[in-house]
């Protein structure tokens, strides 16, 4: 009977392949602005094989043979390379003591050169065997302090280092994996998640203890898999609503190789529905180059990354297509192959390299070892089949950096929206420009001074000379002005459209080198508020506030007296956009001082500009500008209050109408 | 009587047991008939019968069969043997006992998923003798209808008049129907395959195991019902046809009318069946302040009457080519197409994009604006640039309104892309080197305007889908669908200037390739819409090149481009076939989609040489940086500096295979290796093999290496 039975089991492999060259999802990859964008595709599924398994949930490559942990059979099955035969099946177990062992829905397994570790996840434990199913050693639930004892022992993914240190994730446990030495003995947890700072975080420093504990701790979240390449473990976190720790290397001592730096990984949030975000990274595994593959169990997306973890390419779906998964469960590449398992499926998908992956490959290899100008024909290359693929474009960048070619680097670092290097390249070509061109500058500039010297002064508004003399004379200008009855308001009016291109300008023109521009969400409202109303709030609070407090000022005057004390503000923004295209990220500190300058100058202009159309005296003027202040902020919350209560009539009228059609329809 | 019945049955179940299931099964169960053995059995008869043919049939179940006189064998409507209940569903075996399937919705209640199944007690289908055939006529309590079968000289005709269907209580109301569902149905020992069009085709193999099952829509989904979410990536069925193939038996269903609303269905279970689903109404859903509402289409069931044609083929060995041999005769001979290929022809074709809108700043303030991607003076260099013998240009967005997805109907060159002089100028040298030219016009995807109108009542408006997730992307303006009524119109508008700026030929863009209806006050059904298109394509003078071709469209265009090399690989299929190139080859000069856009252009190249499809590029002349956030950002791998060489290698490398076997038809494909070696042959004995290992074609002794 048992013999039947076993034969039974090994019998249940039935191979079917499907040569597939299409895609089921257009191939896409992100900008530099975190922009899903249209781009080659890096891989395309070659084949599927389909097994009888029954919900398999982990898949590793030894170099020789593919070991499948096949969850819902109870057993592990082994595939030849080319996943056609079905090698062996382990189902049962010979004990130490001569016993009998089967495996309880394991979802975990992982082969050394001498054992076969398999996280036996139904019977609580991590069994350890070699080739011949003769199990060396039998973990269960540590006893020890550091192990919370309340915890059953739930081992779900499991590998060995070198030394034969065995880690395996529990799936109840957040506190890291949990480390044994070879001889099975608990050794303490390993590389724990870091839990986030938020606003939960600061509010528990000023509530009670008693308070805390009957609130919901934050905890991190738990490790959902890991791979071991060489001295390194990559750790995973299936968290959609967290970004740090999502991908971790870890070190023999478990320090996160990549905790400081600024990386993002699996799909960004879609600038267009900021709640939206679903990226449940499963599983991981590193290449034989050192490339980052992660699976997306949520969205069926695998994204590959290069050492550096810099995007290479995306590829897979959830669909019914091959190249399309159910429930992907298990990610593993062998060559320049991807091989995913699917739980849903019960099949393995493998993706070959495209040739534009090949070429992307041997690019970013030399690129990263350091051959930015090896580099430069392959990344024509990649560009000649993808120019939105933005990374070919900043490797050019650096190539031609390297080169010295400073002008085709600023414009390929431009194409790569990339200030740092356009930084790096236009400071080059500065230098480079002045250098040969130093004669005819030192020329340019005499030349403009004679002509400013010489040069009758003309102005081109009667109201420039009123202008000048009082922005020159902060203390008496607008007392002088009063007296003269002078100021008009078309003057005022021109320096408030500056005022509002200014602030545009501010944002969107500077030079590449402080800010990349990104136009797909431009909204020009912000910044007519920011300018417009923000002063048309000023002058009707101003005026509102001072009338009651005896002010002088009629609310023109106000307008015409606050709009001439913008000026160095104004003139500021506009010298630091031309500078911004002149200086590089080092000189910044010129640009503040031109901004200090412009914003403390603007400010004591106002503060006189008050308590000259008011003729007040300074203790009132500061009055006065406070409660302004406070009645700008109260202008604003009507202002919501009404926009909020405008929405809501929109919303209910076009629920009627809606409403309406259809009836009218019916 | 009873006694009788139940003899037949147990001897059919004494032959399922002894022939173990075999296909030959029911043949053999006729042979004895034909014997007189059974001669006493009033139940099996036959109706009618030709040179060809005989049909047969059950008079009490309204099961039939055909009968291929050649070999004896026999088609049924429906598994003739006993069905198992313990190992298939009730419902299932309902479906595989009915001859029409009905599915209807109730208005009140708003459910649209009940069912009529012939199959089942409630329904009295009774047989009538017509001429040349039989009427099965199918009575319910709340439907009536009727189906006549009759035998023409090489087919099985299977007709249903929509007028004929009776809706008698006005609350219920039918939605879709499905004719001869189980036809050809094939058990779980049999051997064989279905071919469907999905794409270039694909193959289902019977019992596959893959536990899925497959519905697409013919022509593609109604673009006016706009999907509220888009993740996958699928090819279109073409072609209104499916095929089952057995060793020796072969049979080709047409669906010759009513496919402008039908979808092609199969199924690998227990049993292995394929069929047409007619839609008679469609339906909608609605969200009422988030309750989700069914709509039906609302007036009388406007899709015209149904017609599906079987051609049972016989002889040895068959496979999916005598499918398509067969259907290239019914285009030729029954749909009057005929063959616009030339001898030694094979022509480049490029597809130049000519602008496009996008955003640009002034002052720091984005607007959006007219963008030259391709400017006429650029074309003509890049053509010069080019070393082809012939070459077809098509000119996407060409006209001031076409770039600013306006309809676009007269042929007004655009000043962004070099004015009137540039147009000339490049137009002459186009006829002096001989070569076609193609302007498009016709764009269906409009910013103003008020288009189609969904079941539901709203205006149908396509948003750009993002890439990631799949959802509507709304920082991009949604665009309008051009109503099918107003084609006749832009078309034969288009066709007089056209005519008038002396153009000779049209890009027709997704005219052809694409249905879709609008359902508000002027109800236009997909049928209604097909009818205008095919009227309105009728009436044009000059030469249409079409971006892809519903059948439909094949009388009329003389050039095919984006021709998929591949199906939607749906997990139910088994493998890839060129359905569509095995069918056209000959006909009409087809392209791939465009080589340049292939992450593996070798691969492509080899399965274009193999597949006969001509070589397609897209082109700009500028940088694709510049496509960035615009509708054409697909467009990465077009620059054009970077391609005028290797376009020029790659043409004058695979154009002489192409050109020798250009006028003739594939007559055999096979493929070997796991893929790796491909072989066509044609009908002028040219064989040509790609191995995609070596990257090498094989034709006439010459090999041509693109490694």
């Amino acid at each position: 009977m048992k013999k039947f039975l076993v034969l039974f089991l090994v019998l249940i492999s039935i191979v079917t392949e499907i040569p597939a060259k299409a895609l089921p999802y257009v191939s896409y990859n992100y900008d530099n602005f975190g922009d899903a964008v249209p781009s080659q595709a890096g891989y395309i599924p070659e084949k599927t094989v389909s097994y009888d398994f029954s919900e398999p949930k982990d898949m590793y490559f030894d170099n020789k043979n593919f070991y499948i942990a096949d969850t819902g059979n109870n057993r592990i099955a082994v595939l030849s390379k080319d996943l056609d035969s079905v090698v062996k099946v382990y189902d049962r177990f010979t004990m130490p003591d001569g016993s009998e062992t089967t495996l309880s829905q394991p979802e975990g397994v992982f082969v050394s050169e001498e054992y076969i570790y398999i996280a036996d996840t139904g019977n609580n434990r991590i069994l350890v065997s070699d080739f011949d199913s003769a199990v060396a050693e039998e973990i269960e639930k540590p006893v020890s302090e550091v192990y919370d004892q309340k915890k059953t022992f739930q081992p779900t993914k499991i590998l060995a280092d070198k030394a034969g240190n065995i880690y395996a994730i529990l799936g109840n446990m957040t506190t890291g994996c949990a480390m044994f030495s070879r001889q099975g003995e608990f050794m303490g947890f390993y590389g724990a998640n870091r839990s986030e700072v938020n606003a939960v975080t600061i509010r528990n420093h000023f509530i009670s203890e008693k308070k805390k504990s009957r609130r919901k701790r934050n905890i991190p979240t738990g490790i959902s898999n890991f791979d071991i390449d060489g001295d390194f473990v990559y750790t995973c976190t299936a968290d959609s609503e967290k970004t740090a720790d999502i991908i971790k290397k870890l070190n023999a001592a478990g320090k996160n190789i990549f905790a400081d730096r600024e990386m993002h990984f699996g799909d960004y949030q879609p600038k267009h529905n900021t709640s939206y975000s679903r990226t449940e990274i499963c599983d991981i595994d590193i290449s034989e180059n050192g490339n980052i593959n992660c699976l997306d169990a949520e969205t069926g997306h695998i994204f590959q990354y290069d050492k550096d973890c810099r995007l290479l390419f995306i590829m897979g779906n959830i669909s019914g297509q091959s190249g399309g998964f159910e429930s992907p469960s298990a990610i593993e590449t062998v060559g320049n192959n991807i091989y995913v398992l699917d739980s849903g499926k019960n099949n393995i998908t493998v993706f070959t390299e495209t040739d534009f992956g090949k070429t992307v490959h041997e690019a970013v290899g030399l690129y990263n070892a350091g051959y930015y100008t090896e580099a430069l024909d392959l990344w024509y290359e990649v560009l000649k089949y993808d120019g939105n693929y933005s990374y070919a474009y900043n490797g050019v960048g650096y190539a031609l950096l390297r080169n010295s070619d400073y002008k085709s680097s600023m414009k390929y670092a431009r194409l790569a929206d990339n200030p740092e290097l356009y930084n790096k390249a236009f400071e080059e070509y500065r230098m480079e420009f002045l250098k040969t061109n130093a004669g005819e500058i030192f020329f340019v500039i005499i030349i403009i001074i004679i002509i400013l010297l010489i040069k009758k002064k003309r102005h081109k508004f009667p109201d420039s000379r009123r202008l000048k003399y009082t922005i020159m004379h902060p203390f008496e200008g607008f007392e002088d002005m009063r007296w003269k009855k002078s100021g008009s308001l078309k003057t005022a009016f021109i320096i408030i459209v500056l005022f509002f291109f200014g602030v545009i300008a501010r944002e969107r023109l500077y030079g590449l080198q402080f800010a990349a521009q990104y136009d797909r969400t431009f909204n020009i409202i912000p910044y007519v508020i920011e300018s417009i109303v923000l002063f048309a709030a000023w002058t009707v609070g101003n005026w509102s506030v001072c009338t009651l407090l005896d002010g002088e000022g009629t609310i023109k005057n106000i307008c015409i007296y606050s709009a001439y004390a913008l000026v160095p503000y104004v003139v500021h923004i506009y010298i630091n956009v031309i500078l911004s295209h002149l200086l590089v990220r080092d000189e910044y500190v010129f640009m503040q001082v031109i901004e200090a300058v412009g914003t403390v100058w603007s400010i004591i202009l106002i503060f006189s500009a008050v308590k000259a159309v008011h003729q007040y005296s300074v203790k009132k003027t500061f009055t006065a500008i406070l409660l302004t202040i406070a009645a700008m902020l109260i202008m604003l919350l009507l202002l919501i209050l009404f926009m909020v209560l405008i929405q809501q009539i929109w919303i209910f009228v076009s629920a009627v109408c809606t409403e309406i059609i259809y009836r009218l329809r019916v | 009587m009873y006694r009788i019945k139940i003899f037949l049955v147990m001897i059919l179940a004494v032959f399922s047991v002894t022939f173990s299931g075999k296909v030959s099964q029911s043949g053999t169960v006729m042979q004895d008939y034909q014997a007189g053995e059974f001669s006493h059995c009033a139940d099996l008869r036959t109706a009618t019968e030709n040179d060809n043919y005989k049909l047969l049939v059950y008079d009490d179940t309204a099961i039939f069969g055909l009968q291929d006189k050649k070999n004896n064998y026999i088609w049924w409507s429906s598994p003739v043997e006993d069905l198992d209940e313990t190992d298939i569903s009730p419902v299932a075996v309902e479906n595989l006992k009915s001859s029409a399937v009905l599915r209807y919705g109730e208005v009140e209640g708003r459910t649209d998923n009940n069912f009529l199944r012939s199959g089942s007690p409630a329904c009295t289908a009774g047989v009538a003798d017509i001429e040349n055939g039989i009427r099965i006529d199918y009575d319910y309590e709340k439907f009536h209808f009727y189906v006549d079968y009759t035998l023409e000289k090489d087919h099985l005709k299977a007709s249903l008049k929509t007028s004929g269907i009776v809706e008698k209580s006005g609350t219920d109301i039918a939605e879709e129907i499905i004719i001869a569902g189980s036809f050809g149905a094939a058990d779980s020992t049999d051997k064989g395959y279905f071919v469907i069009p999905d794409g270039s085709g694909a193959v289902i193999n019977f019992n596959n195991k893959s536990g899925s099952t497959y519905k697409r829509r013919i022509y593609g989904d109604d673009l006016t019902a706009v999907p509220e979410k888009k993740i996958s990536v699928t090819e279109q069925v073409y072609l209104p046809v499916y095929g089952i193939v057995r060793e020796n038996n072969a049979m080709l269903a047409v669906a010759s009318k009513g496919d402008a609303n039908a979808f092609i269905t199969a199924e690998v279970s227990r049993y292995n069946t394929c069929n047409f689903t007619f839609v008679l109404r469609n339906t909608d859903t609605y969200y009422m302040s988030d309750e989700r509402l069914t709509v039906f289409e609302s007036g009388g069931i406007d899709c015209g009457d149904i017609e599906i044609l079987y051609y049972p083929v016989s002889g040895k060995n068959l496979s999916y080519v005598d499918i398509a041999e067969c259907y290239r005769n019914y285009l030729i001979n029954e749909c009057g197409i005929e063959p616009v290929t030339k001898e030694n022809y094979s022509p480049l074709y490029l597809n130049f994009c000519g602008g496009t809108e996008k955003k640009k700043s002034v002052m720091g303030i984005p607007f959006m604006r007219k963008q030259k991607l391709t400017g006429y003076s650029d074309a003509e260099r890049i053509l010069k640039e080019i070393d082809a013998e012939n070459v077809v240009v098509s000119y996407s967005d060409w006209t001031d309104n076409a770039i600013k997805n306006k309809i676009n109907t007269t042929a007004k060159p655009s000043g962004t892309l070099g004015g009137k002089k540039d147009f000339r100028k490049l137009k002459d040298f186009i006829d002096d080197r001989n070569y076609e030219f193609y302007p498009s016009a016709g764009n269906i995807e409009l910013y103003s305007g008020l288009g189609t109108v969904r079941v539901s009542g709203v205006y149908a408006k396509v948003p750009d889908y993002d890439l990631a997730y799949g959802m509507p992307d709304n920082y991009r303006k949604s665009r309008y669908l051009l109503s099918p009524e107003k084609f006749g119109k832009i078309m034969s508008e288009i066709n007089k200037s056209y005519s008038g700026a002396g153009l000779s030929g049209m890009s027709a863009g997704k005219i052809t390739s694409v249905l879709y209806g609008s359902y508000g006050k002027n109800k236009i059904t997909r049928f209604r819409a097909m009818e205008n298109i095919t009227e309105s394509l009728s009436g044009m003078d000059i030469n249409i090149l079409a971006d892809g071709a519903n059948a439909y469209t094949f009388p009329y265009v003389k050039h095919i481009v984006n021709v998929p090399l591949n199906s939607s690989g749906y997990d139910i299929f088994d493998y890839d076939v060129p359905f569509y190139q095995i069918v056209m080859h000959g006909i009409i000069p087809y392209t791939s989609a465009a080589v340049n856009a292939s992450p593996d252009i070798t691969d492509t190249l080899l399965m274009s040489a193999v597949t006969g499809s001509n070589l397609y590029y897209d082109l700009i002349s500028s940088e694709t940086d510049i496509l960035k956030d615009t509708e054409y950002s697909y467009l990465y791998y077009a620059n054009a500096d970077y391609w005028t060489e290797t376009i020029s290698e790659q043409y004058n490398k695979i154009s002489p295979v192409l050109k020798a076997v250009s006028n003739s038809t594939i007559i055999s494909y096979s493929v070997e290796n796991s893929g790796h070696l491909v072989t066509a042959e044609y009908s002028d004995g040219t064989v040509i093999t790609a191995d995609f290992s070596e990257k090498t074609i094989t034709f006439n002794d010459d090999i041509i290496n693109l490694r």
